[in-house]
């Protein structure tokens, strides 16, 4: 088994253990047994990485909404992500890229995925851990600076 | 962006309306490690001003199985930043079979690297040319793609295969000035024996004719051999589409051509001048000429052309005949359609010698059509309509060759001339 298929296979089942534990506290079984469906339609089927992702993180929202732990549920969604994208990566290895260019920029992509799903996921859970009450003014008001920092970076990358 | 920019800014903002919608502020901290991916795939795409890459094209013809392989091969060096997600690809081209290599490739460059996209196809005849190549290059996470067209220009031209045919011994009407092998009908510088005449101070000595001098005292007596000159000889090319059969990969025009092609070459070969005329969209005419220049100018022609289903060139009869040198031989190449005889009244008329090569499309069709009455019926019906347009023609004197495109053209064509007048009794 080669390390992108190991990666792969790694992060959907942690993410839907994750997701299955959360549901399993909160004895929600049905959730539970269809999140063990999409782990295994994930499995079986390589060309619908895309569906298993946007059903996992439907699935995460769900638990979110019947009460499961949200740490859980959010790094459920997370690790879905990460193997929707380890297993595009080995669609684009497989694509007739050598071996050497392969082991070259490998490694490369595994820590800027790991960065960015990292910070983000470190983020999520301090923002989890922390509560503190903003009056909504000022929280729309961060949105729409957010928004156009957002669009700002946009057009500086693109221009 | 691409679908999966799509679709996880779908599912960031799915999820923000959720946590709004449903006051579930975890929703909202669900989104952040999706849109630390996405600014991630943002600040790692790669921007136009840094991407330095240049392509370079090289195409390669050689000959197998009776088709031509084309590989192309494509290097794209980079000397900008480097790219550490891009795919290569370069458009299909139609009606071409792909036998080795792959349209497509992905990649992952260095600066000062170069990749590589090799492929070879397969095809009987045509004209190809390439002006650029694409590229696709993204960040690590296949997000945000920019999409390149570089130059990478080529051309090449695959001329029908020239099949190997006897030359001919022709006796035409009228030849031109400079020398060839076709007999003249006038005295000169040949091999043949002419005729007697007077001796005309200037003439050799060792054509003079001793045993008639010694008979007639004080007369001197030049023996004369025939003459032998090129010829004028054109080709008429019927290009139209409503007389052309496809079967899979190949099809009857690719036959006729082939024998054009081959024909061309053959009376080129005898120093003679050939001129070209195909008639189909756009109709190509090639003016007389002598020579390996004038059979390049004939295969490029070949190669370019692709039968039309242009309506105003269905009608054979308007073929401008014009343009062949008066009394010339004309080699007409056409399956035939009803009422296509009507042009052979014209040749004649404008004083041509014509010979018809016809590619017999009922024989070509035949392994395909299925066996039952009908199509015994149909079948009897268009060979009949076939003859009939056939013997129209042969009252015009007008040699025919119903070829059978499975048997090799040479022979017929031998056995055709033979027959007539057109060839030499030598």
């Amino acid at each position: 088994m080669t390390l992108q298929r190991f990666l792969k296979w790694g992060t959907l089942t942690t993410g839907v253990v994750c997701l299955a534990t959360g549901y399993g506290l909160v004895g929600q079984w049905g959730l539970l047994a269809v999140a063990g469906l999409v782990w295994l339609a994930g499995m079986l089927a390589a060309g619908w990485s895309m569906v298993v992702f946007v059903v996992l993180v439907g699935l995460a929202t769900v638990g979110v909404c019947v009460g499961a732990w949200p740490i859980l549920m959010i790094l459920g969604a997370t690790l879905a992500l990460a193997s929707w994208d380890l297993a595009n990566w080995e669609d684009f290895v497989a694509d007739g890229l050598p071996a050497e260019t392969v082991a070259r920029f490998e490694w490369r992509h595994y820590t800027y995925l790991a960065l960015a799903l990292g910070s983000g996921l470190l983020v999520a859970i301090i923002g989890q851990l922390v509560s503190f009450q903003l009056p909504f003014g000022i929280l729309v008001l961060l949105a729409v600076l957010m928004l156009l920092g957002v669009d700002q970076m946009w057009r500086l990358v693109k221009g | 962006m691409n679908s999966r920019a799509l679709t996880l800014v779908a599912v960031i903002f799915g999820l923000l309306l959720g946590a709004l919608l449903l006051h579930q502020g975890d929703l909202a901290w669900m989104t952040l490690p999706f849109l630390a991916y996405l600014g991630m795939g943002i600040l790692q795409a790669p921007t136009a001003g840094k991407i330095r890459l240049h392509a370079m094209r090289t195409v390669e013809t050689r000959r197998e199985q009776e088709r031509m392989a084309i590989s192309v091969n494509i290097t794209l060096g980079n000397q900008g930043v480097a790219l550490e997600r891009f795919s290569m690809f370069d458009d299909p081209r139609p009606g071409v079979q792909l036998v080795d290599g792959r349209l497509q490739q992905s990649a992952a460059l260095r600066s000062g690297e170069a990749a590589e996209l090799h492929y070879t196809f397969r095809t009987e005849r045509g004209s190809f040319a390439w002006e650029t190549f694409q590229v696709a290059a993204s960040d690590p996470f296949g997000l945000i793609e920019m999409r390149l067209s570089l130059p990478a220009a080529a051309a090449v031209q695959v001329p029908p295969e020239l099949r190997k045919i006897r030359p001919f011994l022709l006796r035409t009407q009228r030849t031109l000035t400079s020398a060839g092998s076709i007999p003249a009908r006038r005295g000169g510088s040949g091999t043949d024996f002419w005729g007697i005449r007077e001796y005309h101070p200037g003439d050799p000595l060792r054509r003079l004719d001793w045993r008639l001098t010694a008979r007639h005292p004080r007369q001197f007596f030049t023996k004369e051999f025939e003459l032998e000159a090129i010829a004028d000889i054109g080709l008429i090319l019927d290009a139209r589409e409503k007389t052309n059969l496809q079967q899979g990969e190949d099809s009857l025009f690719e036959h006729s051509a082939r024998a054009a092609a081959s024909l061309a070459e053959v009376f080129l070969r005898q120093s003679n001048r050939v001129s070209l005329l195909i008639w189909g969209d756009p109709m190509v005419s090639l003016f007389p000429g002598y020579g390996k220049v004038q059979l390049n100018r004939i295969l490029c022609a070949l190669a370019q052309v692709t039968p039309s289903s242009n309506s105003s060139l269905s009608n054979f009869h308007f073929v401008p005949i014009q343009m062949f040198s008066s009394h010339s031989l004309i080699l007409v190449i056409s399956p035939l359609a009803a009422n296509d005889w009507q042009l052979f009244p014209r040749l004649r008329a404008y004083g041509y010698q014509v010979l018809l090569i016809s590619p017999d499309p009922l024989d070509y069709a035949q392994s395909r059509l299925p066996v039952d009455r009908t199509s015994r019926l149909a079948s009897r019906l268009v060979r009949l309509e076939r003859q009939l347009e056939i013997s129209k023609i042969r009252q015009l004197w007008i040699p025919v060759i119903d070829w059978s495109v499975s048997q090799p053209l040479s022979p017929l064509v031998h056995q055709a001339l033979a027959q007539t007048h057109i060839q030499s009794k030598r």
